[in-house]
């Protein structure tokens, strides 16, 4: 019953501190660039604002846009609490990888419905671009998790973590797989070689696109949930494949010093993607798709590195 | 230590198998040269023989200095810089690795030595870029990753002389010189690096 309530504890943590994140990256980008930048508490006014706002919806449009952005963010909170934070153990849990995935599979078919449903051009063009990187991603998150499962024999996020927090020398197909989740982590969340997330230029925007149409509360449903969706799958990577220094013990010292570790983590995670974001441009689309069958075969790689030794 | 090196080596070999600006081949092959330098450092640190050193320094300078020099001059000289026209696109050339990488690692699957089955890999993925592509510098990469191959191969083979480590690395830089003029010849006679136009006669 403790653990279950820290474990609730915990992701109500990430969260309510997602927006603080994002506010940090944006704030690293802007000083790579070499300018001041906003405050890294600017997410939370941009959501007080939105939320202060009304909703306008298009007569043209149907009961999804209306339903739409309420199941986005339910099913994005829900994801944060099938995940480790900064404590883990071996009790039984919630926690399935592929419940995880599917999850987030609602968010992405919401979206898409959404920029379907009021018949705009824009609306159209990005869903069409969302399914078309969508298809190449899927088959790579799959990769990743039946990497996941050989190595550890265990579909919880939770033991998984447990089990390769024990180890200590990560073998070549691990640093792979690690490597392949990266790139995977920039496509689930319209980053840059494949989506640009500031601009709204007509030519180059695939999730902007999709929202499009909404405004006020659902605007802000939907730019929280996909705060937090970067987060989750942040943690995801650090918890799953590189889990050293997390908490294993219930007690205080274990717990401070895994929640040090997340953070310095995370603030590792949040560089590189800025690092990215400032230095590369984005890709054409289909340029940008060819880097998908170089990940699969990563991908192959990796699992049959794992399942022949 | 060296399970990361070796990861640097399969993902830059896998990258370099479909992109198609000749910066970007060269930029990972100077990846892959320096890790395998490394890896001959590292080894030549634990096991305390000489040889193992002095195959580090020579692939560190050959490859990682002088080989991309000669490459990065030939291609300004030539003004081109992607490969346009791929025999096997992109797409279908990471398929090909990662599946052919799949068979190899399938059938070494008894070995427990890590360094003969990057070999392989690096082995397929020249084999490939020399014969999916059309320019004569891609094709000169390829060669010179297949070369790199060898090294890591016999890396893994502990009886090899210093003379046959040595007569590889310089047969490596020999053929990068000899590439880089031939290129320049080629593309005086033909107006284009591209072996296609070998087919046509000329006087």
């Amino acid at each position: 019953m403790k653990y279950n309530l820290f474990y609730f504890i915990q992701s109500i943590v990430i969260i309510v501190l997602s927006p603080l994140f994002i506010g940090i990256l944006r704030k690293m980008k802007a000083f790579l660039r070499g300018y001041v930048g906003s405050s890294i508490i600017q997410p939370y006014y941009d959501l007080k604002k939105l939320l202060n706002k009304g909703r306008i919806i298009s007569n043209r449009s149907s009961f999804i846009t209306t339903i739409g952005p309420i199941v986005i963010l339910g099913a994005t909170i829900s994801t944060a609490f099938f995940i480790p934070v900064f404590y883990t153990s071996m009790e039984n849990t919630i926690g399935n990888l592929f419940i995880l995935m599917f999850a987030f599979g609602i968010v992405k078919m919401f979206t898409v419905l959404i920029g379907l449903d009021s018949a705009s051009t824009f609306g159209g063009m990005g869903s069409s671009r969302e399914a078309f990187i969508s298809m190449m991603s899927e088959p790579l998150i799959l990769f990743l998790l039946i990497f996941l499962y050989i190595e550890t024999k265990d579909f919880n996020t939770f033991h998984i973590s447990f089990i390769n927090s024990k180890v200590v020398h990560y073998d070549m197909a691990h640093l792979i797989a690690m490597v392949t989740f990266i790139i995977a982590i920039l496509a689930e969340n319209a980053r840059i070689p494949f989506d640009n997330p500031e601009t709204h230029l007509e030519l180059t925007m695939m999730h902007e696109a999709m929202i499009l149409d909404l405004s006020g509360s659902d605007l802000a449903c939907v730019e929280l949930s996909s705060h937090i969706k970067l987060l989750v799958y942040l943690i995801i990577l650090i918890n799953c494949f590189i889990p050293i220094g997390i908490a294993t013990t219930f007690t205080a010292l274990a717990l401070s010093i895994g929640f040090i570790t997340l953070i310095f983590k995370l603030f590792l995670c949040l560089l590189a993607i800025a690092i990215i974001e400032t230095t590369f441009a984005k890709s054409r689309l289909f340029r940008g798709a060819e880097l998908f069958p170089a990940m699969i075969s990563l991908g192959i790689v990796a699992i049959t590195l794992i399942y022949i030794l | 230590m060296i399970e990361a090196l070796l990861t640097i080596i399969l993902i830059s070999s896998i990258f370099m198998s479909g992109v198609r600006r000749i910066k970007l081949i060269t930029g990972g092959f100077v990846f892959q040269s320096a890790a395998i330098g490394l890896i001959a450092l590292k080894l030549g640190h634990d096991t305390g023989e000489i040889h193992y050193y002095i195959l580090g320094f020579l692939t560190i300078v050959t490859k990682v200095i002088i080989i991309p020099l000669i490459i990065n001059k030939s291609v300004k000289k030539l003004k081109t810089n992607r490969e346009m026209e791929l025999i096997v696109n992109g797409f279908i050339s990471y398929i090909i690795t990662g599946i052919g990488i799949m068979i190899a690692f399938g059938l070494l699957n008894k070995s427990q030595d890590n360094f003969i089955k990057v070999g392989i890999a690096l082995f397929i993925i020249g084999v490939l870029l020399m014969v999916a592509r059309k320019k004569a510098i891609t094709q000169m990469i390829g060669f010179l990753i297949f070369e790199n191959g060898i090294v890591l191969f016999e890396i893994a083979l502990t009886k090899m002389s210093l003379v046959i480590e040595a007569g590889i690395v310089f047969e490596g830089l020999m053929l990068a010189l000899i590439m880089g003029v031939m290129i320049f010849n080629i593309n005086k006679t033909f107006d284009s690096i591209n072996t296609d136009f070998f087919e046509n006669l000329k006087e």
